[in-house]
C-alpha cells in the first residue's frame, strides 16, 4: 500500500502537468500516461540495477 | 530599455472581475472549480477528482497539515512550516476546512504519516499550477494571450478549435 500510494501520487502529478501544457484534452491524457510510464518504468529499472549491481561484483 | 508587454492583450471593455477574477478565485477555493466555471468540463472534473482524492487521502492517512508556527522549534522548523503552509494554502477551502475540523498535527507513529504530509503539500502546489494554466486558458479563449507569451504549439491549438 505504501508503494501504491507513491505510484498514485506520481500519476496525479503527471496527469495534471500534462493537462496544463497540452491544449487538447485527449492528447493531455495520453501524454500523462506516457510520462507516468516513463517515470514508474525508470524508477523500477533503476531500483533493479541498484539491487542487482552488488550481486554482479 | 525594452518596453514591457502587457500580460493581457486586446482587453477592450472586458469585465476583468467576471472574466478573470471569479474563475481564478473559484479555482483557488475549490481545485478544478475554475475550469468548470469557464465550462471546460472534462478538465475541470478530472482536476477536481484527482486533487480531491489527493488532499483527502492526506487527511485519511493522518498526515501533518502544516500551519505556520513561529513560536516553537528551531529556525529550520519555522522556515519549513512557513514554506509548507504556503504550499498547502493552494488547497483553498479544503485546507481551511481541515484546519478547523481535523487534528492538524497528524499521527506521527503511523507508517503513512510521511506520505500523507507529502500528499497535502503536493495537492496544494498542483492547484497553483492549475491556476496558472487556467489563466492562460482564459486568455487564449478570448484571444488576449500575447503571441510572445504563447509557448504552446500553435498548430495544436488550431486543431483543438
Amino acid at each position: 500500500m505504501y508503494m501504491l500510494s507513491l505510484v498514485f501520487l506520481a500519476y496525479v502529478i503527471c496527469t495534471i502537468y500534462s493537462i496544463t501544457i497540452k491544449p487538447r484534452f485527449d492528447d493531455a491524457l495520453k501524454h500523462g500516461f506516457v510520462l507516468f510510464g516513463y517515470l514508474v518504468g525508470g524508477v523500477y529499472i533503476t531500483a533493479w540495477i541498484i539491487y542487482l549491481l552488488p550481486e554482479l561484483f | 530599455m525594452k518596453k514591457s508587454e502587457p500580460i493581457i492583450e486586446n482587453l477592450g471593455n472586458t469585465d476583468i472581475l467576471k472574466e478573470f477574477v471569479f474563475p481564478l478565485a473559484i479555482g483557488f477555493l475549490i481545485p478544478g472549480g475554475g475550469h468548470l466555471f469557464i465550462k471546460d468540463k472534462k478538465r475541470g472534473m478530472l482536476i477536481f477528482i484527482l486533487l480531491f482524492i489527493t488532499f483527502f487521502s492526506a487527511v485519511l492517512m493522518n498526515g501533518k497539515i502544516y500551519t505556520p508556527s513561529l513560536n516553537d522549534g528551531t529556525s529550520w522548523d519555522k522556515m519549513v512550516s512557513i514554506l509548507a503552509s504556503a504550499a498547502e494554502i493552494g488547497n483553498g477551502l479544503y485546507y481551511f476546512g481541515s484546519i478547523i475540523f481535523v487534528d492538524v498535527a497528524g499521527d506521527l507513529p503511523s507508517i503513512y504519516y510521511e506520505v500523507g504530509s507529502v500528499y497535502g503539500i503536493t495537492a496544494g502546489l498542483l492547484n497553483f499550477l492549475v491556476l496558472f494554466s487556467l489563466f492562460d486558458l482564459i486568455r487564449r479563449k478570448k484571444g488576449m494571450l500575447p503571441e510572445s507569451l504563447d509557448t504552446s504549439d500553435n498548430k495544436e491549438i488550431e486543431a483543438a478549435k
